[in-house]
């Protein structure tokens, strides 16, 4: 049973979204909140596996609810929700904790497979995310030092050269002689590391700089 | 009483030896140059019958200041200067005004004329003996010899007499390096008059133009004045006489309309345009009268008009300065460089300052306010352009402003509509099925704001990215119609050198025949390939449908529109289809690096 933690600040959409994952077999949702602002205490209390967290929202930005929540409980799986498609934004949240993200207009059923997508470890990037991703482990920070920065393994590195080409799970287990499981594995493995170097504070500040240019 | 009035006479006949007597100029071993300065005495012909003889018999008057300037006049003007020449090289007389219309040069010894030489420009050039625009008598006064000059002038034009005796080799290297000076302010003119035109000529903005025009009229205005006309282009022509007013006119006319044109003071000064027609015009009218009927006293009502003319947009630019136009400040600040230059060379006709070297501080006052216009045209054109940039921006904000908004309320209406579909799916399934067409359209309208996010962005003309719209938009697609799609991307494409209008023709192109794919094709695997081998670049989308009749539906529009594009790209189109193998959609052309 997943347990599904949900902030959405539009009425109708909440109840409907409460509707839907409490309907469907595997999810359970823990609570459904307007605002990320008590984000820390509704952790503590409800400990969800998953949290569905809108980009944005009144008070506290989606981003900063991710970064506390993750720095607090990094085992909590965070979805982001995002009406652009906006890569800076998105790559943003995903160093912030992230590990996935959704359009708010995709179908239901494409919401509930993103929530066990992301239960499992990890969503598939899209290719532009999946570049910025590699430039970034690719030494594009050399600001941190070399101890705390965790370095993409060589099958790692060539799962997320598949993924910008835009290969499907299944086409880049036929290319690297593996199963789908064990890509994602991989794709669990490359976010906890993205999340841990974002983690430390010289990179986290560049991005912030990045982020309110 | 007797003693007092002896004493004022003895006064007056000290001044009037002095006066009758000039202490005579010896033209002796140096050979320096000699200002006549003080050293000599006037006398006004105001009807202008005076002879020689006459004349020598006359009381001359002494003048009052370092050079006598006998102004506007229609009146003859005599001087008389006493000279002794101790050396046996020659001297030259040189008198720097170029307008004299008639100069004669007596050389009277013992009351017998010894020579006499006539010059000024009612003359033809080719009569100078020393080929300059400046009249030079050249004197064969006989050493130790004392003589008296006599000069007589008349002219249309101002009377100053700034005189000087020259030895022979040193007026040659004066006359070598002022005509030097000259030559580098004329060609100065003459650069900033061509580069305003051509700036005028590439941007089509009128006030290059006008500014050039000026340059070029003032430029022609001290060309003419100063006797380079009369010398290298129309001789003693009527027009000579009044070449200086004509250009001088004109000049400021097109000053007048580039201070307009600068200042736009109509804002502040509504009546200013009343003003302004007028003086159209009285110019229109008054010039050409002027230029017809020229007597010596049209100078003055040129140097009043012009006067006036200035006034007004001085007021005008001081008034906005004031209130921080820095348009203004700018243009005071040039203006006035050449205003203090003319107020300078006024002190000096005046005698207030030393007379000499009037010429140069015209020259230096003029080039100095044209360089410092020209930087405020710069700062006029940088400002003018940090405003449209300001305004795009704004544009851009609100544009974003309005995108954000739209995007969230289509987001959620889709999600909302989604969700009572999924709700309504078992009770009421053509409910669900009308949230569902709802969903599919405000889903398309979704799409097309984020497309139009994404196009808007000026960060995305030359974003690499466009090869993961194209991915992103394959996968979104055939993903939704239950199609498995390869995809085979040369990551390298991402750096060609595609133009915006290329990429954007490109994209719409695989949009729809991705769509294609999609809805009417009914396969169930897609590939989708994009490479270049050998500087040919190919785009091949294919599917194992059932495929199409070509030539069936070559009337349709959905073919047009691609042999449109493949056109407009400058590609060659190949389509393949029949119910076994499905369909093949290949667009080949050149890649852009090999292109010119």
């Amino acid at each position: 049973m997943i347990r599904v933690a949900l902030f959405e600040d539009i009425k109708e959409i909440r109840e409907l979204l409460t509707e839907a994952i409490q309907n469907s077999e595997g999810l359970f949702i823990t609570g459904a909140y307007a605002n990320a602002n008590d984000a820390l205490r509704i952790m503590k209390r409800d400990r969800p596996d998953v949290v569905l967290m809108d980009i944005q929202m009144p008070g506290i930005s989606g981003i900063e609810a991710v970064r506390t929540i993750k720095a607090n409980f990094p085992e909590i799986q965070i979805l982001m929700q995002t009406v652009f498609e906006d890569n800076a934004r998105i790559f943003a949240a995903l160093c912030a904790g992230a590990s996935g993200y959704i359009l708010k207009d995709a179908s239901p059923e494409r919401y509930l497979e993103a929530i066990v997508e992301v239960a499992q470890g990890g969503a598939p990037m899209s290719p532009v995310i999946a570049r910025k991703v590699l430039t970034m482990f690719q030494g594009q920070n050399p600001v941190s030092p070399k101890e705390e920065y965790h370095e993409l393994s060589q099958t790692e590195q060539k799962i997320l050269g598949h993924l910008v080409k835009g290969l499907s799970y299944k086409l880049i287990a036929d290319e690297c002689n593996i199963s789908t499981s064990t890509v994602n594995f991989h794709l669990k493995n490359i976010y906890r590391k993205l999340h841990v170097n974002s983690a430390t504070e010289a990179i986290s500040k560049a991005l912030r700089q990045k982020l309110s240019n | 009483m007797n003693r007092i009035y002896a004493g004022i006479l003895c006064v007056w006949f000290v001044v009037e030896w002095k006066a009758r007597a000039q202490v005579p100029i010896v033209l002796g071993a140096s050979k320096a140059p000699i200002a006549v300065g003080l050293n000599c005495t006037v006398l006004e012909d105001k009807k202008g019958t005076f002879t020689l003889h006459d004349v020598q018999k006359a009381a001359f008057g002494s003048i009052t200041s370092t050079i006598h300037n006998s102004g506007y006049t229609e009146s003859v003007i005599w001087l008389k200067i006493n000279a002794i020449n101790t050396e046996k090289h020659p001297w030259f007389l040189e008198i720097d005004n170029p307008r004299l219309n008639d100069i004669t040069l007596f050389a009277v010894q013992n009351g017998k004329v010894i020579y006499t030489q006539q010059l000024g420009d009612a003359l033809p050039f080719e009569t100078y003996p020393i080929p300059d625009r400046i009249p030079i008598f050249n004197l064969p006064l006989v050493a130790h010899q004392p003589y008296t000059l006599y000069l007589r002038a008349v002219s249309t034009e101002d009377l100053k007499f700034p005189m000087t005796f020259w030895e022979e080799h040193q007026l040659y290297a004066h006359l070598a390096g002022r005509n030097l000076i000259w030559g580098i302010y004329f060609g100065f003119i003459l650069l900033i008059t061509l580069y305003n035109f051509f700036l005028w000529f590439m941007t089509r903005e009128a006030i290059y133009g006008y500014y050039c025009l000026y340059v070029l009229f003032f430029g022609a205005f001290q060309f003419s004045l100063y006797g380079f006309g009369y010398q290298y282009v129309w001789g003693n022509a009527a027009f000579n006489d009044l070449s200086h007013i004509f250009f001088l006119g004109i000049s400021i006319f097109f000053l007048a309309v580039f201070s307009l044109a600068f200042l736009e003071p109509y804002k502040r000064f509504p009546r200013l345009k009343t003003v302004m027609k007028t003086a159209g015009y009285v110019f229109v009218i008054g010039f050409p009268i002027c230029l017809i009927g020229y007597d010596s006293f049209i100078n003055v009502i040129t140097i009043a008009t012009g006067t006036i003319m200035v006034g007004i947009q001085c007021y005008c630019a001081i008034f906005m300065a004031w209130y921080g136009s820095k348009a203004a400040q700018l243009y005071l600040v040039a203006s006035g460089t050449l205003s203090l230059a003319v107020l300078v060379v006024g002190m000096k006709n005046l005698g207030w300052i030393p007379a000499e070297n009037q010429d140069y501080y015209l020259m230096g006052g003029s080039m100095l306010e044209i360089v410092l216009f020209s930087l405020a045209l710069g700062y006029r054109l940088r400002s003018m352009q940090l405003e449209k940039l300001r305004q795009q921006q704004l544009r851009d904000e609100i544009s974003t402003n309005l995108h954000d908004d739209l995007g969230a309320t289509l987001s959620s209406l889709t999600l909302f509509s989604e969700l009572n579909r999924r709700k309504m799916q078992k009770q009421l399934p053509e409910l669900a099925d009308t949230f569902g067409l709802i969903s599919e359209r405000s889903r398309e309208a979704m799409r097309l704001v984020r497309e139009a996010v994404w196009e808007i962005n000026p960060q995305n003309d030359t974003s690499d990215e466009w090869i993961d719209r194209m991915i992103t938009f394959a996968q979104e697609t055939l993903g939704a119609a239950q199609i498995e799609v390869e995809l085979l991307m040369d990551d390298a494409l991402r750096n060609e050198p595609f133009s915006i209008e290329r990429r954007r023709s490109l994209f719409l192109f695989f949009k729809e025949a991705v769509n294609n794919i999609a809805k009417h094709s009914g396969a169930t695997y897609a590939q989708i390939l994009f490479q270049q081998t050998n500087g040919i670049l190919k785009l091949v989308i294919s599917d194992n449908g059932h495929g199409f009749e070509v030539t069936q539906t070559t009337e349709g529009n959905g073919l047009k529109n691609f042999k449109k594009r493949a056109e407009s790209l400058g590609a060659q189109l190949k389509i393949n289809s029949n119910p076994h193998s499905g369909t093949s959609i290949e667009l080949a052309f050149r890649a852009p690096a090999y292109l010119n």
